[in-house]
């Protein structure tokens, strides 16, 4: 499947033309990862927003890190994101640093990596553009907290 | 139609995941996440259908091995 066909089957683009999608598609670029690659880290520096292809990643965040305490953090997986997902989207929005790491879990994950200049230089110079896809965006963040609370509602006291 | 589906597997919150599929999950269906098998127990919309989306919520167990 061609990426501007995953595009068409993932949310972040769902109401823009062909046309529409093929711009954005232009200023990316198609990475492959292997399982236990750790894509980006938390707490890392963002310019990059991630559209899954095929695969499948986790997301993690580093729990009860104390800063002058060496060694590795302890992960806690919060989510697995799968074909059509889209990550990175937070510091997208808010230039913050990385809220979370997220990691490869399957072999030759396929992602689609768009810098963040450059897609905002798009969504400035085509509202129509601007406007859809930072409505999905929205939507996508809003099905990530109403999962995040079925979760916790069904966590059994482990969260 | 393309169906947004949050899995949540019970008792297990840290093996949830999101996921686009081409057809809806059913009860019964088994699935899997990461490394582990789980089998559907709920399938429930979240949210309303939206231009070629569906929004759905599926519950699991994990499957032991003595289930396969």
């Amino acid at each position: 499947m061609s990426v501007t066909k995953y595009f068409q089957h993932s949310e972040l683009f769902s109401g823009l033309s062909p046309e529409q999608v093929e711009q954005v598609v232009a200023l990316g670029r198609e990475v492959t990862y292997e399982a236990g690659d750790v894509i980006i880290g938390e707490g890392d520096p963002s310019d990059e927003i991630y559209i899954i292809c095929q695969g499948l990643v986790e997301v993690d965040v580093a729990r009860g890190t104390i800063p002058d305490v060496p060694g590795p953090p302890q992960l806690t997986s919060i989510a697995r994101l799968g074909q059509g997902q889209v990550f990175g989207e937070i510091a997208l929005v808010d230039h913050g640093a990385r809220s979370a790491s997220v990691r490869c879990i399957q072999d030759g994950t396929v992602l689609y990596v768009i810098p963040r200049d450059g897609f905002w230089s798009l969504c400035d110079s085509d509202h129509h553009i601007g406007y859809v896809v930072m409505r999905n965006i929205a939507a996508d963040l809003a099905f990530k907290l109403r999962h995040r609370n079925l979760q916790v509602r069904l966590a059994g006291g482990e969260l | 139609m393309i169906y947004k589906v949050s899995y949540v597997v019970v008792g297990r919150p840290h093996l949830s995941a999101i996921a686009n599929l081409d057809t809806p999950p059913r009860v019964g269906d088994q699935v899997q996440l990461g490394d582990e098998t789980c089998e559907v127990t709920e399938v429930i919309d979240l949210i309303p259908p939206r231009e070629d989306f569906a929004y759905l919520h599926v519950t699991c167990r994990p499957v032991k091995d003595s289930d396969a």
